[in-house]
């Protein structure tokens, strides 16, 4: 599977490169670590010039989120005006809302690079919660640099035995996205339990 | 249905920290299933043998070369390519495709040039 993509980065290159790093932040189901990964090791091959690989990936995978975030918003102002005469789901997209206006752009700056295969659903989830776009913006395109360079850069230094390391950083990438999940299901555990023990208003 | 302070049910606070409780269990089974990978992962990565990876179809003339720690002339002999950048962008799948023979005899020739090189440069 990843060999299929390997093929496609060496005979499309750039093309490749960025169309994969703009749909993967769109949901689709690509391995746009390994087509980084390749993009580095043909760069270090000189098959590929390495300043072309990183800006074209950086630019698709950035263009790629506001366009997730743009749908998001689309779908926040849909779900809000089903909501009006449904108050308690309207209480419980307040109180989601809150959560993401508080801990969003800490969610949106680690699902770029560190918990990667979660980047679309926060983005999804940032904009339909009507996080601000320069907040968003700003915290994105830190965490893509991290992602785009970490990446490209892995793949240039060690990509001359791409299979292995597509496979140790594909483990690494899952390893990490889990223990993100497990942080945040924690955090909201206690958080929730807290908040559970106070007393009701009435 | 009495609401708190949240303006939440007691229904809606049941379905949340259920909710949060099987996201931390999967995330806990996919720790575990990841960290075992990462394991195996590391150890071939680290391993003497395998520090070269059979040369595959996807692969191109100058990957090749790199990945082998060979000149990239001994790759461009070895498979006949001319000197004027004929190597950039094809993969040897291609390459076998275009003059109608089968990959494996590609790969075989290039495993002989290169183990010819390194028998000569040890």
């Amino acid at each position: 599977m990843t060999d299929l993509f390997f093929s496609l980065v060496a005979n499309w290159g750039l093309l490749i490169i960025g169309l994969s790093a703009y749909f993967s932040c769109l949901a689709m189901p690509i391995p746009t670590f390994a087509v980084m990964l390749a993009g580095g090791a043909f760069a270090a091959a000189g098959d590929l010039v390495l300043w072309q690989v990183i800006t074209v990936a950086y630019t698709a995978a950035v263009a790629g989120d506001q366009t997730g975030f743009q749908l998001g918003r689309f779908g926040g102002q849909w779900l809000t005006a089903r909501l009006v005469d449904r108050p308690q789901r309207a209480a419980l997209f307040a109180r989601a809302v809150k959560v993401v206006d508080r801990w969003g752009t800490v969610g949106v700056f680690f699902s770029t690079w560190a918990a990667a295969p979660l980047g679309p659903w926060v983005n999804f989830a940032a904009g339909a919660a009507r996080l601000s776009r320069w907040r968003f913006t700003l915290w994105d395109a830190l965490g893509e640099a991290i992602w785009v360079a970490a990446y490209v850069s892995l793949g240039y230094f060690f990509g001359t035995r791409l299979d292995a390391l597509t496979e140790l950083v594909a483990d690494w990438g899952g390893l990490i996205t889990a223990l993100c999940l497990a942080t945040a299901a924690c955090i909201g555990l206690i958080r929730h339990t807290q908040n559970s023990h106070k007393p009701p208003d009435h | 249905m009495p609401a708190n302070h949240n303006g939440f049910t007691r229904r809606h606070r049941t379905a949340i920290r259920r909710l949060l409780i099987t996201v931390l269990a999967l995330a806990l089974l996919g720790t575990t299933f990841f960290a075992v990978r990462l394991t195996t992962a590391t150890a071939v990565w680290t391993d003497p043998a395998r520090q070269f990876e059979p040369i595959a179809g996807w692969m191109t003339p100058r990957y090749v070369a790199m990945s082998w720690q060979v000149p990239p002339e001994v790759v461009g002999a070895a498979l006949s390519l001319e000197q004027d950048g004929m190597g950039r962008k094809i993969t040897l799948a291609e390459l076998a495709d275009l003059r109608g023979v089968p990959l494996h005899s590609l790969t075989g020739d290039l495993t002989t040039a290169i183990a010819a090189y390194r028998a000569q440069h040890p």
